[in-house]
Formats: C-alpha cells, sequence, structure tokens
C-alpha cells in the first residue's frame, strides 16, 4: 500500500500542519513503508473479534455530574499567547 | 559533599531517619553533582532555590517527627508530568513557554510523601521515540559507554532523561512514562530499574497525554527494592482520572520475605524466534537458570499474537496521539506563530511547534482515523488488541510470571537510528505488547554484554500484581555479576 502526494496533502490539512514540498516527499516514502508495514494484521483472523479500545473497561465509572470547582478564569488566561478582558484573541473569523 | 553516586532511595530514607546527613546537604551535593554533568543534557529545567528551601522546611519535620515516609529526598520529574508554577514542556517547542497551574496526581502523592524536585527531565518529545533524540532540548546522553569506546550512546526513551538521570546520581528516583516501553527499554540501556505498574494504578491527571489508553506512570530507581518504595507513593484512586483503579494500595515493600519455590515462570515460545543479539539471547538463558536454581518451575508458553503486537500498537499509539494532540492550536495556551487567517494560524503553529516524529505519528494517527479507513485500519488493530490480551490472560492460567529480554539489543550510538522509522521501532517489540494487554511489567539489569553495555530482563505479571514482580525480581539483583557504576567520564571538574 502506498499513499498518494494528494492524500498527504489531505491528511495534513485534516491535522492542521502545514508541509512543505519536500517534505511530501519524504513522507510519502515513510508512511508508506509504515503502512506496508502494519498490512501484516491482515493475516489475522478477527471474525466475530470484538474490538478493545483499553484493558480496564470494567473500572471506568460514571460519577456524578456536579460542580467542583471554579473561579479559575484568571489561571486558565495566564498561559495564553493572546488575550483581551476574559477572552482569548484570534484571527477575525466572520467578516 | 555527600558521595550521592553511593546512595539509592531506601539507604537515603533510612540515613535521614539516622540523621546520618541533613536534607540540605544531600539536596545540595545533588545540585552540584548535576550542575558538573550538563554534557549529558539530562535536565529541562532545574528548581534548585525551590528545593533548598524545601529541604529546610524538610529537615524541621524529621527533627520534630512529622516527617512523611520520603521527606526530604531529592527526585527528578519527567518533563511530561504537569508541575504548578514550573515550565512543563514536554520536551517540544509548542508547549516551551507552558507553566501548568496545576499539579499532576503522581507528582502531588510524591510531594506529599515529603519528595523534593530537582527540576523536569528531558523525554521525546511528547513522550514519541526510542531514543531521546527527539527532544527539542537535543539529544539527551547515556552514561555508559562502551569499554574502550568514547562514543556516545542514548539512554533510551522517551523517559531517557530519567533512566540517564537516575544512572549518574543525579538523583535517586525519577519519575517516568511507558506507553509502549517508555520506562522499561531507558532503564535497560541505562542499568536501572524501570517499572510500568497496571494501566489505572497511578492516575494519569496531569500528565501530557500520549495515547490515552496504553500510558501509564512509573517510576525509574537503582534497585527493585527503590521501585516498590516508589510505586507506594506514586499509586492511588484518583477521581479525577476515570481510568484509575479503586483497588488497595498494598505495602508493596512486604515482598521481601517471600521464597520462590513452587511457583512458576512462562517463557514465551514466540520470544524466542525475535532477532535478539547473541549476548541478550545468553543473558535470558542465564535467568531463566537462576529461577530454576531457586526452584521455580519453567514453562514454555505461547503468545501467538504477540508478533502483531508492534504494528497494531503503531495504529492505536498514533490514532490517539492525533487526537490527543489536536488541543495545540495556538490559542489556549503554548506556542502560537501568527496568520492572516484561524486556519494559517493552527497550520503554522503545529508546523513549527511540532517536529518531524511528532508529525509523522499525527498524520499516520489522523490517516488511519480517516473515514474509509477507519475500519481498515484501526478497528482492526483494535481486535487484533484483545487478542493479545487473550493469550495473556491464557497464558497467567498456567503460570505467576512471565519472563523476557527488555530489549533486542543493548545501547546504541547517537544519530545510528534516528532516520528510519521503522527500526527504531522494532526496539519496543518486547515492550510493546504488555501495554496493549495493560499488564504491569518491570526491567531489571541483569548483566553486562561482551562490550560492557548493561542488559536488562523485563518480568511480566497479571494485572495488579506488582507485588510479584518485585517478589520475582529480586533473583535478578542477587544473582547477576556485580555491576559497577559507569565512571564519571562527563564530569566537568
Amino acid at each position: 500500500m502506498t499513499i498518494s502526494k494528494d492524500r498527504i496533502l489531505k491528511i495534513a490539512n485534516l491535522s492542521k500542519i502545514s508541509i512543505s514540498e519536500d517534505q511530501i516527499e519524504k513522507l510519502e516514502v515513510e508512511i508508506s513503508s509504515i503502512l506496508n508495514w502494519v498490512e501484516t494484521l491482515n493475516e489475522v483472523d478477527t471474525e466475530n473479534i470484538e474490538p478493545m479500545s483499553n484493558s480496564l473497561t470494567n473500572f471506568l465509572q460514571m460519577r456524578e455530574d456536579i460542580v467542583n470547582d471554579g473561579e479559575k478564569r484568571s489561571d486558565i488566561l495566564s498561559n495564553s499567547p493572546a488575550e483581551d478582558e476574559s477572552f482569548f484573541v484570534v484571527p477575525k473569523v466572520i467578516e | 559533599m555527600i558521595d550521592v553516586r553511593v546512595l539509592d532511595l531506601s539507604s537515603i530514607r533510612d540515613s535521614l531517619k539516622k540523621g546520618d546527613f541533613t536534607s540540605k546537604e544531600l539536596v545540595k551535593s545533588y545540585i552540584e553533582r548535576i550542575e558538573g554533568s550538563s554534557k549529558l543534557n539530562t535536565y529541562n529545567t532545574t528548581t534548585f532555590e525551590q528545593a533548598l528551601d524545601r529541604a529546610e522546611i524538610s529537615d524541621g519535620k524529621i527533627k520534630k517527627n512529622e516527617a512523611g515516609p520520603l521527606e526530604g529526598i531529592p527526585i527528578g520529574i519527567k518533563d511530561l508530568f504537569c508541575t504548578q508554577g514550573v515550565k512543563t514542556t514536554a520536551s517540544s517547542k509548542i508547549l516551551e513557554n507552558f507553566i501548568p497551574s496545576y499539579e499532576s496526581t503522581v507528582t502531588e502523592n510524591l510531594f506529599k510523601s515529603g519528595m523534593i524536585m530537582l527540576g523536569k527531565l528531558s523525554n521525546d518529545e511528547f513522550a514519541m521515540g526510542s531514543s531521546n533524540e527527539t527532544s527539542a532540548n537535543g539529544a539527551v546522553v547515556n552514561p555508559w559507554r562502551s569499554r574502550n569506546s568514547e562514543k556516545e550512546l542514548v539512554p533510551g526513551g522517551s523517559s531517557g532523561g530519567s533512566s540517564a538521570a537516575v544512572a549518574a546520581s543525579l538523583c535517586p528516583l525519577a519519575t517516568a512514562t511507558d506507553t509502549g516501553g517508555s520506562i522499561r527499554q531507558p532503564a535497560a540501556f541505562t542499568g536501572t530499574v524501570g517499572l510500568k505498574p497496571t494501566y489505572g494504578r497511578c492516575s494519569r491527571w496531569g500528565i501530557v497525554a500520549f495515547a490515552s489508553s496504553l500510558d501509564q506512570a512509573g517510576p525509574i530507581t537503582k534497585t527493585v527494592r527503590d521501585s516498590a518504595l516508589a510505586l507506594q507513593a506514586m499509586a492511588g484512586y484518583d477521581n479525577k482520572d476515570s481510568t484509575s483503579a479503586n483497588i488497595e494500595v498494598e505495602n508493596f515493600e512486604n515482598y521481601r520475605n517471600s521464597n520462590l519455590n513452587g511457583m512458576s515462570i512462562g517463557i514465551p515460545k514466540e520470544f524466542e524466534e525475535l532477532d535478539l543479539s547473541l549476548d541478550i539471547r545468553q543473558n535470558w538463558e542465564e535467568a531463566i537458570q537462576w529461577y530454576k536454581e531457586a526452584g521455580v518451575n519453567i514453562k514454555s508458553i505461547n503468545l501467538p499474537h504477540c508478533k502483531y503486537a508492534l504494528p497494531a500498537y503503531y495504529i492505536i499509539a498514533p490514532a490517539e496521539a492525533s487526537s490527543n494532540l489536536a488541543r495545540y492550536d495556538g490559542v489556549k495556551y503554548g506556542k502560537r506563530v501568527p496568520g492572516e487567517d484561524l486556519d494559517s494560524l493552527y497550520k503554522r503553529t503545529r508546523a513549527e511547534g511540532f517536529g518531524d516524529e511528532v508529525k509523522r505519528r499525527i498524520l499516520m494517527g489522523t490517516y488511519v482515523l480517516s473515514a474509509g479507513y477507519y475500519d481498515a485500519y484501526y478497528l482492526k488493530a483494535q481486535k487484533v488488541r484483545r487478542l493479545i490480551h487473550e493469550d495473556f490472560l491464557e497464558a497467567f492460567k498456567t503460570v505467576d510470571a512471565i519472563l523476557t529480554p527488555t530489549t533486542p539489543t543493548t545501547a546504541f550510538g547517537i544519530g545510528e537510528n534516528i532516520s528510519d522509522p521503522l527500526k527504531m521501532y522494532s526496539n519496543d517489540i518486547l515492550t510493546v505488547p504488555v501495554n496493549l494487554a495493560g499488564l504491569p511489567a518491570i526491567s531489571i539489569p541483569s548483566g553486562l554484554d561482551s562490550s560492557g553495555l548493561p542488559m536488562g530482563i523485563q518480568l511480566i505479571t497479571n494485572h495488579f500484581d506488582e507485588k510479584s514482580l518485585f517478589k520475582f525480581g529480586r533473583l535478578i539483583e542477587e544473582s547477576r555479576v556485580n555491576i559497577e557504576m559507569p565512571t564519571d567520564w562527563w564530569i566537568k571538574k
């Protein structure tokens, strides 16, 4: 399985990472070789096997939906690269 | 100054209690040694002033008999654990200025037990790597070198700062995290003890997330006993982590009076067929012999799906990573590279903020989760994961522990494998299956190879049976040849 240049550009866009022309070629080779290697999974018969997302599913517990802290606005904003009053600032999104 | 090279966690605990030295003297001695060891590049950030202040408080508590179980003992923290008010970078440019306003549960537990942070230790960027070469702060250097060679070697990864710091006596205990081998492989490469606890044993809250269904925190120490002491302080239920296990933390140090006679160890056939170095293979056979002599039954077992663990891991881990790392967008915290619109702000920030390995994994993960590929890759890998998990459960019906080498080779040179991702990934072939199954495992130094580099043996037990790891692990420490410390070749006089 090889991955095309178009596909690399598409997933880079989905991942929100800009990549340069020379990186695309390198990534094509690297990701294709990783994909070829993971193809070996097709040797395994997984008919009727439930996918496993977590080794300890029986420990996953529900909890009460209650507010247990607050007043964190200044903490949350303290690492922000740009803020104004109590808002994160980003380039204009809607004209 | 105290000679910290000869100390370990439990001897320090005893000496502080007896008053052989004060916490302040101890902290000063470690600081001096860290300052002379900049060549190893282990610490991203140091917190010496706070450490000296804390040591004074600890000395007061020790005097007044109010000391916590690990009161006044210095510790190095992997730069993946959020520490309140102290820069936490995950060794990534994208977090180069991030100062958490909260404390991770594991570090909070350690500080509550009285431990004193010396600083934050380097790791592969976002814990993605097996050599600590992907850190934005540059490669960490292994304190070990081959006999008669000056070639610099990697300390393993991703917890390479942690393993190198403990091996070089720059802290008696370091925290680490293990997603596919990131505690055990660096421990094996540096002659230290690395424990990956059961998934759910230590809270993940406040640890920079890589692959949430696999990540687990654990200690790197000099001895098995220290590993038990450290786990005791780190573990425990935490309602801030929904995967934290609400089960009792036993007294792990109690393993010391146990007898191995009549217990059984499994040797997985499929691991015997792997490409292992001759020295490692011989060392494995030697270790089997030690257990036989102790009256342990050695059984050949099958883990038929383990040969698929590595490819399954390299679908599941990047998939989870691509999702976890979506949060680094240059808006709420971390680095921002300006753009003419929001989309280009995101794309430029992430292009400049992430290194090559992290980008490759995000792209790979995005691909296997994308429409049309999800079933063929991600779902398939999760099904294989279940089969691997079942293999282990089946094995533990007949054996108490499983014994394998930790790594296929000993430490390699800086720059040797970094350009070949698949070759780098193959380092984790013996450790990755354990993460997929959520099991606990430990790497213990088991000897030196023919060029004088440390080798590690891995023990694996059933879920939440860390105690047996210590019980079995002790025999390796007692049986192996004496492993001298690395010579202080890097020390700036």
